[in-house]
């Protein structure tokens, strides 16, 4: 096996080693019966049981939440007579706290300080559950000490916020992603790059963007059925009604190599070894009705998905200066580039290599 | 692609798991493989190219000095069992690999490495280089990149190097306004040299507008400009008017042979209307007039889609297009369905018609069928598979089969979304 074959293969294994099968099929489990009510009656000090939260610095993966040892420091009789249905809906799959997601920047050491820890400042009491307080403040919480106007108007989210993607946010107003929003984003991304940020990683954008993407996302992504997508459907059989429609369209994406490759491939360009000639009778002559002048003023990229090759392109042969092809530029040209930049250029230089 | 690129992404795929020990990761695995026909000048090729794609995207990496540093990892690996679809039988390549800090209250973003970059003049590029963003007082700021260009495949060895900044002003999210300056050299020749004005502005509470121009320095003429109003006409319907015109010979670089041989001009001008008529259904109808050097023409799009169960588990829906150009043009029609069973099991159809308004390549009918199985055979691992069948200008008898399994490292969330 080649030493490619073997590092592709290991990164398949690595692939498959690193992921855990969590269980093929929904398992029983156990969960805590706990009554904050209760221990608020009972005036418990909340750093009594979260022992480690005036120390915390940045909300971390590990729950701040008390471990059985700390429960135990007051309900030692019910450890002792097994009693352990008291906290435990399935005390023998009992296993530690899960890690969750931290979607905000917190440091409840700082913030501890400041409120001489009066957690139900933040964690506020939930109306409709008197006593159970909300382990997730609500953002009005937060905005209630913090003046976050200018971080807010410049949608510079990430001073609190992870990520908003985590969010069942859906974009309103200006940021609706409805209608034609395939071909209308590109306008909203130039002019506004960093709203786009809040919500998308770069890998959004690479998806369709990237030159180096493995293959079309049309192809990754068949299932995808509700979703616009550039190249959806038969694109080779239409690409060249589509060029034509929007000449700019795929020089946005697709620089003319691109596609001088696939025509090679297919026998339509000069340098294919059995090319065939794609254009219309007339082409050559300058008084047919399919005359390549026109064309070329009309549409110059379609000619350059075959012909772009610099100095070895096939127009150079009859279009240099002293050629049978007369001046290609188009009217108006001179005005806007005076002789002296003829210099300037290498490209200018393969037809006006002359005095 | 490199052995040592191939083994930084293996590394980064077993690092992945430790990584999220503390911090916050989002990474897929993704196995794809395709087996289709390729026609190539009259012959027909059958490929079997599988991808190995990773992505990582680790945020909240410990870092001295900095408020929060990020770091961004993609990349692929391919094979190809069957016949070559290129020169070579194993490739690859990196897509994104890129630092970004924050410092200064995060009034300052800094990012290294191979990144995109899109802002005012500057189109989407892929590059290798550094950028900078600031926030300064009242919403004022600039932004700044530099570096090569990536090259895309089948490009010859072609150094691109680009920069550009943009200085802005922000009002609030949806308001900014923006200059720019953009310029690439190829092989220390300029290849492309732009100023833009760019703008978001929110006049009412209904009413945004949004618009860009871009004037290419190099030729001294307009190579774009773009004007739209986006309109909340209210009962659940939006309301997009645009109007754009491009240089199109103004997207060959500078120092093409043939950028020097027409001055184009390319005019759209149109609207979409879409209306969310219940939670379950929407619509939506757009037509825009285009005007070419070659005549004039015009493009119509009408879309329909419903849920038919709760949570999207049954979606159907259609979509009509039409182009119109003065030698040739297509009608298309595309009837889809997605269907959910259970949490585990869905399937989708798609049925896609066109009917060409000349021959191409001797036929003027293209008709495929996609269809697709998906399962999620268990927490963050989700398999997909799909066959197409059909008949194009190009293909008797097109047949290909498509499978793909993914695993997201990080939350469930970060799992692909269905449709």
């Amino acid at each position: 096996m080649s030493p490619r074959r073997l590092l592709l293969a290991s990164l398949l294994v690595a692939t498959g080693g690193c992921a855990k099968l969590d269980g093929l099929l929904a398992k029983p489990h156990d969960e805590i019966k706990f009554s904050h009510a209760t221990h608020l009656k009972n005036e418990v000090d909340c750093e009594l049981c979260h022992d480690t939260i005036s120390k915390s610095a940045e909300l971390a993966a590990k729950r701040e939440l008390p471990m059985e040892d700390t429960c135990i420091g007051c309900h030692s009789d019910w450890k002792e007579q097994n009693q352990c249905d008291k906290c435990h809906t399935n005390a023998s799959l009992a296993k530690p706290w899960p890690k969750v997601e931290r979607l905000t920047h917190m440091n409840h050491e700082l913030h501890l300080k400041k409120e001489k820890l009066d957690c139900t400042r933040c964690h506020v009491q939930r109306s409709e559950n008197p006593g159970i307080l909300a382990a997730i403040t609500p953002m009005a919480a937060c905005t209630s000490c913090h003046n976050h106007e200018e971080s807010y108007a410049q949608a510079r989210c990430d001073k609190c916020h992870e990520t908003l993607d985590r969010f069942p946010l859906k974009p309103l107003a200006s940021f609706s992603h409805s209608g034609d929003w395939l071909h209308e984003h590109g306008q909203s991304a130039r002019a506004e790059p960093q709203s786009c940020a809040v919500c998308h990683d770069q890998q959004t954008c690479a998806q369709c963007h990237a030159q180096t993407v493995a293959t079309p996302i049309e192809l990754q992504l068949p299932e995808r059925v509700d979703r616009d997508f550039v190249h959806r459907g038969d694109w080779v059989s239409r690409h060249a009604i589509e060029q034509a429609a929007d000449p700019a369209m795929c020089a946005r994406c697709h620089q003319t190599r691109f596609c001088d490759s696939c025509h090679t491939e297919n026998g339509i360009t000069t340098r294919a070894p059995d090319a065939h000639d794609p254009h219309p009778a007339g082409w050559g002559s300058p008084y047919a009705k399919d005359f390549h002048g026109h064309a070329a003023r009309e549409n110059i990229e379609s000619c350059a998905a075959c012909h772009d090759q610099g100095a070895s392109s096939s127009c150079v042969r009859c279009h240099k200066v002293g050629g049978v092809g007369g001046d290609p530029h188009p009217p108006g040209w001179e005005s806007r580039h005076p002789h002296g930049d003829i210099a300037k250029s290498s490209m200018c230089l393969v037809c006006h290599s002359g005095p | 692609m490199t052995n040592a690129r191939l083994a930084a992404l293996l590394a980064l795929a077993v690092a992945a798991p430790a990584l999220a020990e503390d911090q916050h990761v989002d990474a897929t695995a993704t196995t794809l493989f395709t087996g289709r026909q390729d026609p190539r000048d009259g012959d027909l090729r059958t490929v079997v190219p599988v991808w190995e794609l990773l992505s990582l995207h680790a945020t909240r990496v410990n870092a001295p000095a900095l408020d929060e540093l990020q770091l961004h990892v993609s990349g692929w690996a391919a094979e190809d069992l069957g016949d070559l679809r290129g020169h070579r039988r194993t490739s690859g390549d990196v897509d994104l690999a890129y630092a970004e800090g924050q410092l200064l209250g995060r009034h300052l973003t800094l990012r290294a490495g191979r990144m995109l970059v899109v802002a005012g003049a500057q189109r989407p590029v892929q590059m290798d280089g550094v950028y900078a963003a600031g926030f300064g007082p009242h919403g004022i700021g600039l932004m700044a990149w530099g570096g090569e260009q990536v090259l895309p495949r089948f490009a010859e060895g072609v150094g691109d190097v680009l920069g550009g900044a943009r200085a802005f002003w922000r009002a609030s999210f949806d308001t900014e306004v923006g200059a720019s300056i953009t310029s690439t050299l190829d092989r220390g020749v300029l290849a492309r040299e732009d100023a833009g004005l760019d703008a978001h502005v929110r006049v009412s509470d209904r009413v945004a507008l949004v618009g860009y121009g871009l004037y290419s320095l190099w030729a001294a003429r307009l190579a774009e400009a773009s004007l739209a109003a986006d309109v909340d006409a209210g009962h659940a319907v939006q309301v997009f008017v645009d109007a754009r015109r491009t240089a199109p010979d103004l997207f060959l670089p500078a120092n093409s042979i043939l950028a020097v041989f027409s001055d184009e001009t390319h005019d759209e001008a149109g609207g979409t209307v879409s209306w969310a008529a219940t939670r379950a259904l929407t619509a939506r109808a757009g037509f825009h007039f285009l005007k070419t050097m070659e005549g004039n023409g015009q493009r119509a799009d009408a879309r329909v889609s419903a849920n038919l169960l709760p949570a999207r588990r049954f979606v159907v829906g259609g979509v009509f297009e039409e182009l119109a150009l003065p030698w040739n043009g297509y009608d298309n029609l595309r009837l889809f369905c997605a269907r959910r069973f259970g949490d585990a099991w869905a399937a989708t159809l798609d049925l896609d018609g066109y009917r060409f308004h000349e021959r191409v390549n001797g036929f003027n009918r293209s008709v495929n069928a996609t269809g697709t199985v998906q399962w999620r055979f268990a927490p963050r691992w989700r398999a997909v598979l799909a066959g197409v069948a059909g008949q194009t200008p190009f293909l008797d008898r097109r047949l290909e089969l498509l499978g793909r399994v993914v695993y997201a490292f990080g939350a469930e969330s970060a799992a692909e979304v269905w449709p």
